[in-house]
């Protein structure tokens, strides 16, 4: 007997205790000081200590007794995800233009051809219609639209036309329409918005006001966080669902409980998450920085969410703002399971298709608008470029030689392929996560196996654990 | 140790058989970033 291959021990930092993963089998447990190397002395002969059950770890699957069990479980892992990937929803993602009225000092499509800031004809609209009605007729569960930039919702005549022929076309479909935007001219769009079938609309938040306008000023140099958080009280009142996006490096992060009273002020937060959310992204290089954006500002992810933790410790008023996934973890604290395990992180031609304005083609919101990464066009002609493609369909953990020996790559799933582009000048190459300390700082923040912990489950064992699924 | 989920169902293991029984009450960790 021995501890699984894929097996993940995660020290928790400040108890001494150890979070024991098997991602193949979605469990999890916590170890006693002491446990965790007396586990990974197993093929030595070492004695499980008396605080295991060896009932307990064969049933999880954090023991085998051979690589042949290691295998089955692997299998029957791919065998669960498989399944599971299929019940995920396509995203088309289109850019009616990549110009914008903002000028963030952060923005990562600076370098694109000032060519791509004109705005989408409306034969290029009903292309990209007859593109989802040749490649997407029949797909279950439908696809949804979403609208990105640049920025898609700009107050112009062109723009509202656009922005109602992808509404129009969508719900013709049974599609609903996502969109993200800086937020900025919303209130000229709420009302048709309303009347859409729109899921949810993204909109950018990077702190209070004075942090905000310095990172997202308006082209003009004028600010833009009262006429944003206008917008988004507006979207609210129009019951269309927010998903509020900060993107957080070390010159924000420390202004988020300043934004987490404002939402709490707002009653933002007093919504359900069906009304509104949010999420912390990492600013990062996708394809080099930004003219005005400095390297040594950025943080990589242990350090961002170990400064999360940080914070929501000395502000508990930001728990409520944000739950961090931790890779699962914030999902194991609200209903006692694990996420599936996710062989493959990147949806690129598989689960996610991107449209330039100008009929080009991409695999995802990372690469739409990169030269590299035209995959076809589907104006004024559909043509993929079938080889193109290929290279990013099959890219998974199973596909990348680095990831197949990979103990993370169940929970990592081989990262960002446009990331890993960059790096190896192919996506079937590895964007390594930092698997165990996200688990580490997850076990910490919402304090596995303390009875009391802040906004978990009461208990996880026996017979109040929650039984029902939440996918 | 203190287990943290429910142990799984045996037949979980049986790879002709987890789609049905491990899918049903799990999720994918869902985004590309972070």
């Amino acid at each position: 007997m021995r501890l699984s291959s894929f097996a993940i021990l995660a020290p928790v930092p400040g108890s001494g205790q150890v979070l024991l993963i098997q991602p193949l089998t979605s469990q999890a447990a916590l170890l006693e000081p002491g446990a965790a190397g007396a586990l990974a002395r197993l093929p030595d002969g070492a004695a499980l200590p008396a605080s295991v059950s060896e009932q307990d770890l064969r049933d999880a699957g954090f023991v085998v007794d051979s690589e042949a069990d290691d295998r089955a479980l692997k299998a029957a892992a791919i065998s669960g995800w498989t399944a599971e990937a299929e019940k995920t929803p396509t995203q088309l993602l289109v850019v009616p233009s990549f110009g914008c009225n903002l000028a963030c000092t952060y923005c990562y499509q600076e370098t694109f051809d000032p060519a791509g800031a004109g705005l989408m004809a409306p034969e290029v609209v009903e292309a990209f219609f007859a593109y989802v009605d040749r490649h997407h007729a029949l797909e279950r569960p439908r696809p949804f639209v979403t609208l990105f930039g640049g920025e898609p919702l700009r107050d112009t005549p062109a723009h509202r036309d656009r922005v109602g022929r992808f509404l129009d076309g969508a719900r013709a479909r049974g599609l609903q329409v996502a969109a993200v935007t800086n937020g900025h001219d919303l209130a000229a769009f709420v009302p048709t918005l309303a009347s859409g079938p729109v899921k949810e609309v993204q909109v950018t938040l990077d702190g209070p006001r004075s942090v905000h306008d310095r990172r997202r000023p308006h082209a003009s140099g004028a600010g833009t966080f009262d006429r944003i958080v206008a917008g988004i009280d507006d979207l609210i009142a129009a019951g269309i669902p927010v998903n509020l996006r900060v993107v957080a490096d070390r010159e924000n992060l420390d202004a988020l409980p300043a934004l987490a009273a404002l939402a709490t002020a707002k009653g933002w937060l007093d919504l359900p998450s069906s009304r509104f959310k949010t999420q912390i992204g990492r600013n990062y290089e996708l394809f080099g920085c930004a003219s005005r954006q400095r390297r040594e500002a950025l943080f990589d992810r242990v350090e961002l969410w170990a400064r999360y933790l940080e914070l929501s410790e000395a502000h508990p008023e930001l728990r409520r703002f944000h739950r961090p996934r931790f890779h699962g973890i914030g999902h194991l604290a609200e209903t006692g399971e694990l996420p599936a395990p996710n062989f493959d992180a990147c949806p690129a031609t598989k689960k996610e298709w991107a449209f330039g304005p100008d009929g080009k083609l991409y695999g995802c919101t990372a690469t739409v608008g990169h030269p590299a990464h035209v995959l076809g066009t589907y104006h004024p002609v559909i043509a993929r470029d079938d080889r193109a493609v290929e290279a990013w369909r099959r890219r998974s953990t199973l596909s990348i030689p680095a990831c197949r020996a990979c103990a993370l790559a169940p929970v990592c799933g081989g990262g960002c392929g446009a990331i890993a582009w960059d790096r190896d000048g192919t996506p079937l190459a590895p964007d390594c996560r930092p698997v165990p300390d996200l688990y580490a700082l997850g076990a910490r923040y919402y304090a596995l196996g303390e009875p009391n912990r802040s906004g978990a489950a009461p208990s996880l064992q026996g017979d109040d654990r929650p039984t029902g699924g939440s996918a | 140790m203190k287990m943290l989920t429910k142990p799984q169902k045996k037949s979980c293991c049986a790879p002709e058989q987890a789609a049905q029984c491990c899918a049903k009450a799990s999720r994918l960790v869902s985004g590309c970033h972070d």
